[in-house]
């Protein structure tokens, strides 16, 4: 077991490398993502948009605090240290508020005396959908009120009013299986990994390859009274080895996060599918041992191809939103049909199994490819040498 | 002296195509995957178009509908309306073509998922009822004023101003794209790694040789540095061209986005040189490092994930304020938005200081001439 | 006669580890100094130090007078160095190599060229100018190694076991390259644990062993330090061990041995034993094979002198 046990030696140079990669997604996904709300369990109701806004009231009457009570009662209220240009671009800039309402002076008795325009002050990104809903709600407002003075009321009677009529609302539905573009955190967590997986098993394994490749060491090993053919076998155990080692990790990672969860028919299906990838992953892998000249340039395939896949398969930026041209080209590559898996197995109905188990099945066609890719260029080098 | 040295480190580095290759390579398919991902997303998700949306219409209800028409007319419309019968306004919903469906029969939508245009249809319908009531309201309690009132509830006042902050380039995305130009800067640590472990002689035999010469260290280092630094500004150069080619609006102000991407890449070099000087170390080992530091310091300016460098803004900015990643991100985001340069002079100094900084340590670790060691 | 280098009293600690202990050295301008010793006597720490690339404990190290020290530019123009490990750049054609590093002491473009063209011409690469160094056999490359050392011309050469994994034919044109440099004046200090090869060129030997000096002298001077003159070789199937013995008591032998078929005295002096072997085989009718009459070699005296011999 010669080349097995030197298989493990040199992996324990490269472990630092795939520990940092390992620990990046970690940290990311359980200190950035999960916790802000990116995973909410799966709503089978409806529920409204709302904006996040931010409020300067510099009238302080019955009048602008009904309106921030209003506005409040729909929208999310979020506090502002500071009235400044660039706090409120950096806040709108990383999307922290959506919008900033400026209540000046004089608001309640302008409404007072029915003037019509130039009451408030919104600051926003012009032309988004959630700043126009925001100022749809708070023209609404603004003009019922006006309404209601026009027929006569006063002031604070027609803000009641404007209040009761407002609370009218309109039944919307959803169909029934719910809103399936909501995911939920294992769902996060497993999509995740399809940039991560590629990333750190190509970075890992690849140079392990490359040194029994190197020409040198081959012919060494060759003349050796070792046959062949387990020379072979030994580096694909330690290969394998490292996969599921790896998988074990993340799937412990995944039962402190997720705990019952993981061992559900989903979650189960989630590891099944995660195992079908590390295979991919390890296709890849070979193919990039055959490829790279040195260390240097497997570190930049490596991220070149996992963070490339990332992009464009729907596990950096949801497929929804991509492009008709980028997930056609998405297709031929494993990490689409990884994170459709996924995204089915979220939504885990019984009749869904075939369809997760389609992607499963391509997922390891391309492994199977790669591993053929890696072959023949190994072949044409060696003759060629 | 010093001109051989440069003369030669420049050949030397045009010669290693492939690390040259990759290193402008990286950035270049990193940038075109990202535009291919989200060159449109900004305007797709966020930007307002007119809600296409398919109306099945109950004998009762044809003032709603007769709303509904008025909304879908003229330039910019709110909505785009289509009328049909059920069963296709269901198929309409499931395949996308339309973002809702409303029954005029009882005022109620349909939609597939919790998301801004059903928020918008949903807007529309509420106004269409509440407007009812308040016509009601007041009709019943002061008919006289009612044709008035209707008058101003069908008109569009608009009760406020709007403003913005700035008329740049607003696109949350662009992150990404200033993250690319962080890392890349970062990476170029891997070429100081490789070229500085050929100047030291604990490292190499070549190392070894070259510490012999008759002319200070310093000499052949600093002429290393300029050739590394100069080869690597025009690569993050070249890979600037390539991003406003294919779209990506990095807001004008050229002479100020090279100076950032100047510091950045000398910052990233004396990173590399640092390294290089542990010597205890393998060459590979050292490349970890390396990539390790860029990859860290890049996803924590938003390389991967949108959020993180905000997050980390609200709760430890020091930590954004020394990570050269972070600083030369947000350069290029207040070139993009800001109208006067005081962000952007307040980043390039704290960039200069940390290149000087760096870079001072780095000679001084490479001064060493005497070993404990070889 | 001046001295190029004078090493007092050096010392270098590796941690427990005494390197270099107390180590002499004085290098004649003019000659061909050779330092052998096993590995790990202390013959690369030494050269490392008087290049002061290595810090050392304590000593004075004096090159062409003046003391040795990093920033000592004016002494490092007139040093060359040819080390074990080829240092050249792999990205750059054997032309560009040796320009870059004559470069380094010769300002002079056109000076430099033409001393770029005879160290070319020297080694023989002239074929070979535009080829990258991992196109170039490990003789042609360690030729590009030297030249790359030499092609400033320096006062001061050193080579540090520069024919390792050198094929025969290369070896030999090596040598004779470092004779020529030697002619036109140059000091050269060679290490190597290749006895031949110090024994061919050295004028003088300095035999290391466990960072001291063991013994120093000519080729003559050392040999005449041991015991053993020379050493008589027979073979002979099935001797007895009273022939042995006898042949042992021969004048001037010290010592008789008798392993696989072949018989090996030791004398101490004398100017026929050879003849006296032979007379005795003859007389006592004992038929015998090849005969073998040696001198002492380096190896002889390093085992004498140590107690373990130069390849340990």
């Amino acid at each position: 077991m010669q080349v097995f046990k030197s298989y493990w030696k040199i992996l324990n140079r490269y472990k630092g490398q795939m520990i940092m990669y390992l620990s990046i997604f970690m940290v990311v996904l359980f200190c950035f993502i999960i916790p802000n709300d990116m995973g909410e369990d799966g709503e089978n109701q409806y529920t409204s948009m709302k904006a996040k806004f931010a409020v300067f009231d510099y009238d302080h009457s019955a009048a602008s605090e009904a309106l921030i009570s209003y506005l409040e009662g729909i929208h999310i209220i979020v506090e502002l240290k500071e009235d400044d240009t660039e706090t409120i671009q950096d806040e709108l800039f990383n999307r922290n508020i959506d919008c900033v309402l400026r209540i000046p002076e004089g608001f309640g008795e302008k409404l007072a005396n029915g003037e019509q325009t130039g009451l408030v002050e919104i600051v926003a990104i012009m032309g988004t959908t959630i700043s126009m809903l925001f100022e749809t709600d708070l023209n609404t407002y603004l003009n019922f009120v006006n309404a209601y003075l026009l027929a006569g009321y006063d002031s604070k009677i027609a803000i009641e009013h404007t209040d009761t009529a407002l609370n009218q609302q309109v039944d919307v539905r959803l169909p029934e299986q719910g809103d399936t573009s909501v995911m939920g955190n294992r769902y996060y967590y497993f999509n995740y990994l399809g940039w991560v997986l590629i990333c750190m098993m190509v970075i890992g394994i690849a140079p392990i390859l490359m040194v029994y490749n190197k020409k040198n060491l081959k012919e060494r090993v060759h003349c050796s009274a070792y046959p062949f053919s387990r020379i072979h076998q030994e580096i694909l155990l330690g290969v394998v080895l490292t996969g599921i080692g790896i998988c074990a990790v993340i799937i412990a990672g995944a039962v402190i996060a997720f705990q019952g969860d993981v061992f559900s028919a989903s979650g189960g299906l989630y590891i099944l599918n995660m195992f079908s990838y590390m295979l991919v992953a390890l296709g890849f892998a070979f193919l990039v041992s055959n490829l790279a000249a040195n260390v240097e340039i497997v570190n930049m395939f490596a991220n070149v191809i996992s963070l490339g896949m990332a992009f464009l398969c729907g596990i950096f930026v949801p497929t929804e939103v991509l492009g008709k041209g980028v997930i056609a080209i998405a297709h031929f590559l494993p990490a689409y049909w990884y994170s459709q898996a996924c995204g089915r197995i979220e939504h885990y109905t019984n009749g869904a199994l075939g369809e997760i188990l389609t992607c499963m099945g391509i997922e390891l066609l391309f492994a199977a490819t790669l591993v053929v890719l890696g072959m023949t260029i190994s072949r044409k080098k060696r003759v060629e040498a | 002296m010093f001109f051989h040295n440069f003369k030669y480190a420049l050949k030397s580095l045009l010669k290693t195509k492939e690390t040259i290759f990759w290193t402008l390579i990286f950035p270049i398919a990193l940038g075109t995957f990202m535009y291919m991902a989200f060159g449109n997303l900004m305007d797709q998700e966020e930007m307002f178009h007119s809600v296409p949306v398919a109306v099945v219409s109950g004998k009762e209800n044809s003032e709603l509908e007769t709303v509904l028409l008025a909304l879908s007319e003229g330039e910019d419309p709110m909505l785009k309306v289509s009328f049909m019968e059920e069963p296709d306004a269901l198929k309409a919903l499931e395949e996308e073509q339309v973002e809702g469906v409303i029954y005029t029969s009882d005022t109620s939508l349909l939609v597939n998922e919790s998301n801004l245009n059903a928020s918008m249809l949903e807007t529309v319908l509420e106004q269409y009822k509440q407007i009812e009531y308040v016509c009601a309201d007041i009709g019943t309690n002061n008919p006289g004023m009612l044709p008035e009132v209707v008058m101003q509830l069908m008109g569009d006042q608009e009760y406020f101003i709007e403003t913005t902050t700035s008329d740049g380039c607003q696109n949350e995305y662009y992150n990404y794209f200033y993250a690319i130009f962080a890392m890349s800067c970062l990476f170029a640590s891997f070429s100081a790694i490789s070229r500085i472990n050929k100047l030291q002689a604990n490292v190499s035999a070549l190392g070894m040789r070259r510490c012999l010469s008759p002319n200070g260290k310093i000499v052949a280092v600093t002429a290393e540095y300029l050739a590394l630094l100069i080869v690597h500004f025009i690569i993050e150069l070249i890979v600037l061209a390539y991003l406003m080619l294919l779209g990506v609006d990095f807001g004008g102000h050229y002479p100020a986005i090279a100076l950032i991407l100047l510091l950045g890449c000398s910052i990233g070099l004396s990173i590399g040189v640092i390294i290089a000087s542990i010597y205890k170390l393998s060459e590979g080992a050292k490349m970890g490092i390396a990539v390790s530091i860029g990859m860290l310091l890049s996803v924590m300016a938003d390389l991967c994930a949108a959020g993180i460098k905000d997050f980390i803004e609200h709760h430890v900015p020091v930590l954004n304020r020394i990570n050269p990643a972070v600083v030369i991100s947000d350069s290029f985001y207040a070139l993009n938005v800001y109208d006067d340069y005081s962000r952007y002079t307040g980043n390039m100094l704290i960039l200069s200081v940390m290149a000087v900084l760096l870079l001072g340590i780095s000679i001084m670790i490479l001064g060493r001439n005497k070993y404990a060691s070889l | 006669m001046a001295l190029a280098i004078k090493v007092s009293n050096l010392v270098k600690r590796y941690k427990d580890l005494v390197a270099l202990d107390h180590f002499n050295l004085e290098v004649e301008e003019g000659e061909i100094l050779g330092l052998l010793g096993p590995n790990g006597s202390g013959k690369t720490t030494t050269i490392n130090c008087i290049l002061s690339l290595l810090s050392y404990d304590k000593g004075e190290i004096l090159i062409f007078d003046q003391e040795m020290k990093p920033d000592s530019y004016e002494i490092k123009k007139n040093i060359g160095v040819v080390m074990q490990n080829v240092a050249v750049f792999d990205e750059m054609n054997v032309y560009e190599n040796i320009d870059y590093f004559c470069g380094l002491y010769i300002q002079d473009k056109n000076l430099r060229k033409q001393y770029v063209e005879e160290a070319i011409a020297f080694v023989g690469l002239e074929d070979y100018k535009k080829f990258l160094p991992k196109k170039l056999s490990g003789g042609l490359l360690r030729r590009l190694n030297i030249a790359c050392g030499i092609a400033h011309k320096p006062k001061l050469i050193f080579f540090d076991e520069p024919t390792v994994a050198v094929d025969p034919q290369s070896r030999n044109q090596i040598l004779e390259g470092i004779l020529a440099l030697n002619r036109n004046g140059a000091t050269i200090i060679y290490t190597s644990h290749y006895m031949e090869e110090v024994e061919q060129i050295c004028t003088r030997i300095v035999i290391m062993d466990n960072g001291k000096n063991a013994a120093v002298g000519t080729k003559e001077e050392l040999k005449k330090m041991i015991k053993n003159t020379e050493s008589i070789s027979v073979e002979i199937l099935g001797l007895a061990q009273e022939d042995i013995d006898t042949m042992k008591r021969l004048p001037h032998a010290y010592s008789a041995e008798y392993a696989d078929n072949h018989l090996k005295i030791n004398f101490s002096g004398g100017k026929h034993n050879l003849v006296r072997v032979l007379e005795y085989l003859q007389e006592k009718n004992i038929p015998f094979g090849r005969v073998y009459s040696e001198l002492p070699t380096l190896n002889d005296v390093f085992l004498e002198i140590t107690g373990k011999a130069l390849r340990d």
